[in-house]
C-alpha cells in the first residue's frame, strides 16, 4: 500500500486520510502525554521530598529522579518525532512500516527501563555517566544496569532507523540531505526559496540526531561491556563526551523537531506563508552545525577537557542563541503581527510555546559563560533553563498539536476548562522554572536527594508550583484522550 | 552478464591461489595482513562468484527464503561478525578444522549471500547496516587498543593494537564517504521518484 501524501486542500481543517498512519501518530501521542505527565507527578514528589514535605529516602529518591529525566527526554523525542512525521509525510515519502517499527522498539526499550529501575533500582540518572553503572556501591547491581542501558540502546536503534527512512525519504526527492538544507539556495546557485521549513527542519533533525545517537551507542555499549567485563575500561573523559555530546543533541533535536507545528499552523492561521528564505536557512544549517559541536557547554568544569573545546562551546553557544530568537521567535512575531489571527487552544499554545522556548534558552546561555558557569554549575540554575526550554517548549508545542488533531479530526469544543487550564499551566511553569533559577541563584546543588534547612522554601514552592502545572497537562490529556475513539475513526472520502 | 562470468571464473582462480599454503601462511603471519586482507580478499572471491551466479535461474522456493535479500544478508553479516572476534582468528590458527570454516563461511557464506542479496536490500536497511558498521568499527578500535591483555594468543600485543588503529581509520574513512554522499548527491528530476511501498 502506498504511502499516501495529503495536499492541503483546508489547511486548517484538513484530516489525515490514511487511517493507520493517522492511528499510529495517535499512539505516539498518547504514549508521549501519558508517560509525561507521569514524570510531572514523579518531578512532584521529588521537590516535596527535596522539601521535608514527604521523605522519598535518598535511594528512592534517585531511582525517581533517573526515571523521571530519562522519560521526559524520551517521551519528548517520541512526541516531536510524531508532530515532524505527521508534517513531513505532506511533503516527501516516509514509510509508515518504519514510523511503527519505531514505536514498537520504543515501547519494549521503555519496558526494559522501567524494569531496570524499578524493578533492580538501577538510579545512576539518565546521563548513565561512566563508570557509574557498574560502581553503585551496593546501590543495583549488574542487571539494573544492563536492563537500563540496553533498554536506551533499543530505543536509539528505532530511533536511527527513523532518521534513515526520514533521510532517505528527502534524497529521494531533493537530492542530498544539502538541499534537503536548502544549500542550492543558500550557496548561490540557485534562485528563490529553499525546501519546505519542515523538510528544512527534518534535515537538520536527521543530521544532528544520528551524530548524537551514534555517539549514545557507543557509549552504552562500552558502558554495558564495562558492567560485565570490569577490566574494560574506558577513558572517563571520551565516555563523558560521548554522552553528553548525545544528551544534549537529542534534547535540543527534540524542539527542532516539534518546532515544524509552529512553522507549519502559524503560517496557516495567520493566512501568510513561513518560507525558507535565506535567513531562516542560514539558521538552520547553523543549528545543525552548532548543536552537533556545542555540547562541551556541558563540561566547562572538566580541567582536562582540552581549551579550545571549551573556548568553542562557550562563543558557539551564544550563537546558538541567533537562529532561535531572532529567526523563530522575531518569525513568529512578525507572522502574528496584524495577521487578524482567531486564537483558539492551538494558536496560543504555539504562540506561547515561542515564548517559552525563547526564555528558555537566555539561562542556558547565561550559564555556558565559564565564570558563570564556575558558579552555576550543577546548581538547580540547569533544570531552571531546561523546565522553562522544555516544558514551555516542546512540550508546548505537543499541546498546541493535539488541539490540531483534536480540532480537525473530531468535533471537538474547547471551553473556559481548556483555556484557564491554558494559562494555569503557563503561569505555573513559569513560577517553577523560577524556583529553580531562584534555587541557583542561593547555590542550591542540583540532584540531592537531601536538601540543607536553606533550602527548603523554594523546594516547596517548586512542588506547589509543580502540582499546578501537573493538574493543568492532566486535564489536556484527559480532553485529548476523551477524543482518541472519535479521531482514529476512519473518514468518508 | 559476460563481464560476471569471468569475474567468477577470476576468482575462483583467486580463492585456490588463497588457499595455498605458502600465500595463507605469509598472510596469517601478522595480525593486520589476516584481519585486512586474506578475509576480504576471500570475501570479494566469494562475492564475484556470487556475481556469476545471479543470472542463474533459481527455483522459486530458494528465491522465496531470500525475499528482499534479507537472509542472505543476514547470514553475510552473522559470519562477518563471527571473524571479527580475536578467539575466532586465534582458533583459525590453531585448529585445521576452524581454518577451513574461515575459508569456506568467509567465501559462501559472506561472499556469495552478498552478491545475490546485496542489490534486493531494501535502501534503508543497507543504510542501517553500514550505520552499525561504522560504529562497530569504532567499538572494535576501542577494544583491540584498550584491552588489557593480549586478546589474541598468537600475536603480539604491538599488532592488536595496529589493528585497533587500522579500525578506527577504517571508520573514520566510511564516515566521510557516507556524509559526503549524503550531503552533496545530484539533484533529483521528479520523475526519478520511487515509491517506498506497493
Amino acid at each position: 500500500m502506498s504511502a499516501v501524501l495529503e495536499t492541503n486542500q483546508n489547511p486548517i481543517t484538513d484530516k489525515m486520510q490514511n487511517t493507520a498512519a493517522k492511528k499510529t501518530v495517535l499512539a505516539y501521542l498518547i504514549m508521549s502525554v501519558v508517560i509525561i505527565f507521569g514524570m510531572m507527578a514523579l518531578g512532584v514528589l521529588m521537590l516535596l521530598s527535596q522539601g521535608k514535605v514527604i521523605d522519598l529516602g535518598p535511594k528512592f529518591f534517585y531511582q525517581v529522579m533517573t526515571l523521571h529525566g530519562t522519560g521526559m527526554i524520551g517521551a519528548a523525542g517520541a512526541a516531536g518525532l510524531a508532530v515532524l512525521w505527521y508534517f513531513l509525510r505532506q511533503h516527501v515519502d516516509v514509510s509508515l512500516k518504519v514510523f511503527v517499527t519505531n514505536l514498537v522498539l520504543f515501547a519494549i526499550g521503555v519496558v526494559l527501563v522501567l524494569l531496570g529501575i524499578l524493578g533492580f533500582k538501577f538510579a545512576g540518572g539518565w546521563t548513565f555517566l561512566y563508570p557509574l553503572p557498574a560502581l553503585s556501591v551496593g546501590a543495583w547491581g549488574k542487571t539494573g544496569s544492563i536492563l537500563y542501558l540496553l533498554g536506551m540502546l533499543i530505543i536509539g536503534t528505532g530511533f536511527v532507523l527513523q532518521y534513515i527512512d526520514i533521510a532517505r525519504a528527502i534524497i529521494v526527492k531533493y537530492g542530498s540531505l544539502g538541499r534537503g538544507l536548502g544549500w542550492n539556495v543558500l550557496f548561490g546557485k540557485d534562485k528563490g526559496f529553499g525546501p519546505p521549513t519542515t523538510v528544512v527542519a527534518a534535515t537538520m533533525s536527521v543530521i544532528a540526531n544520528m551524530t548524537g545517537l551514534v555517539a549514545g551507542a557507543t557509549v552504552l555499549v562500552l558502558d554495558m561491556i564495562n558492567v560485565w567485563f570490569p577490566n574494560f575500561t574506558v577513558n572517563p573523559m571520551l565516555a563523558k563526551n560521548l554522552t553528553y555530546a548525545f544528551g544534549h543533541i537529542f534534547a535540543n533535536v527534540t524542539i527542532y523537531m516539534a518546532i515544524v507545528v509552529v512553522y507549519e499552523l502559524l503560517s496557516r492561521y495567520t493566512g501568510r506563508p513561513w518560507k525558507s528564505n535565506w535567513v531562516f536557512l542560514l539558521a538552520w544549517t547553523y543549528s545543525t552545525f552548532a548543536t552537533v559541536i556545542i555540547y562541551p557547554h556541558h563540561l566547562l568544569m572538566d580541567f582536562a577537557m582540552p581549551k579550545w573545546a571549551l573556548i568553542m562551546g562557550q562563543i558557539l553557544s551564544y550563537a546558538n542563541g541567533f537562529p532561535v530568537l531572532v529567526v523563530t521567535a522575531y518569525g513568529a512575531l512578525m507572522i502574528v503581527y496584524k495577521s487578524g489571527i482567531k486564537w483558539d487552544m492551538t494558536s496560543r499554545f504555539l504562540f506561547l510555546s515561542m515564548l517559552g522556548w525563547a526564555a528558555g534558552v537566555v539561562p542556558a546561555i547565561i550559564d555556558a559563560t565559564v565564570v558563570v558557569n564556575s558558579i552555576m554549575h550543577n546548581t538547580k540554575w540547569v533544570p531552571g533553563h531546561f523546565h522553562m526550554y522544555m516544558g514551555a517548549g516542546v512540550v508546548t508545542m505537543v499541546f498546541a498539536f493535539m488541539y490540531h488533531l483534536l480540532k480537525v479530526e473530531s468535533n471537538f469544543k474547547e471551553n473556559v476548562i481548556d483555556k484557564v487550564s491554558l494559562w494555569l499551566y503557563f503561569i505555573f511553569l513559569f513560577g517553577l522554572s523560577g524556583s529553580f533559577l531562584y534555587a541557583g541563584k542561593i547555590s542550591v546543588p542540583r540532584r540531592w536527594a537531601e536538601h540543607m534547612p536553606e533550602w527548603v522554601q523554594s523546594d516547596i514552592i517548586g512542588g506547589v508550583f509543580g502540582g499546578f502545572v501537573a493538574v493543568a497537562a492532566l486535564i489536556f490529556v484527559i480532553r485529548f484522550l476523551g477524543q482518541v475513539r472519535v479521531m482514529s475513526a476512519k473518514h468518508d472520502a | 552478464m559476460m563481464r560476471n562470468r569471468i569475474a567468477a571464473k577470476f576468482s575462483i582462480g583467486l580463492f585456490v591461489i588463497l588457499a595455498l599454503p605458502p600465500v595463507a601462511r605469509l598472510l596469517e603471519t601478522y595480525m593486520l595482513t589476516h584481519m585486512f586482507v586474506q578475509i576480504p580478499a576471500l570475501i570479494v572471491a566469494g562475492y564475484w562468484i556470487g556475481m556469476g551466479l545471479r543470472d542463474k535461474q533459481w527455483p522459486q522456493w530458494m528465491l522465496g527464503y531470500n525475499n528482499g535479500g534479507v537472509a542472505g544478508v543476514f547470514l553475510a553479516v552473522v559470519i562477518i561478525s563471527y571473524w571479527s572476534l580475536p578467539r575466532a582468528i586465534d582458533e583459525a590458527l590453531s585448529l585445521p578444522l576452524s581454518e577451513l570454516f574461515k575459508f569456506g563461511s568467509n567465501t559462501f557464506l559472506v561472499g556469495i549471500p552478498l552478491a545475490l542479496s546485496w542489490h534486493k536490500f531494501h535502501v534503508s536497511g543497507k543504510a542501517f547496516i553500514w550505520a552499525n558498521a561504522i560504529s562497530m568499527f569504532f567499538a572494535m578500535s576501542w577494544l583491540y587498543i584498550a584491552a588489557p591483555i593480549q586478546i589474541c594468543n598468537n600475536y603480539l600485543v604491538n599488532e592488536q593494537e595496529q589493528v585497533g588503529k587500522i579500525y578506527f581509520w577504517l571508520g573514520i574513512a566510511l564516515s566521510v564517504f557516507f556524509i559526503g554522499k549524503v550531503m552533496f548527491g545530484a539533484p533529483r528530476t521528479p520523475n526519478e521518484t520511487p515509491s517506498l511501498e506497493q
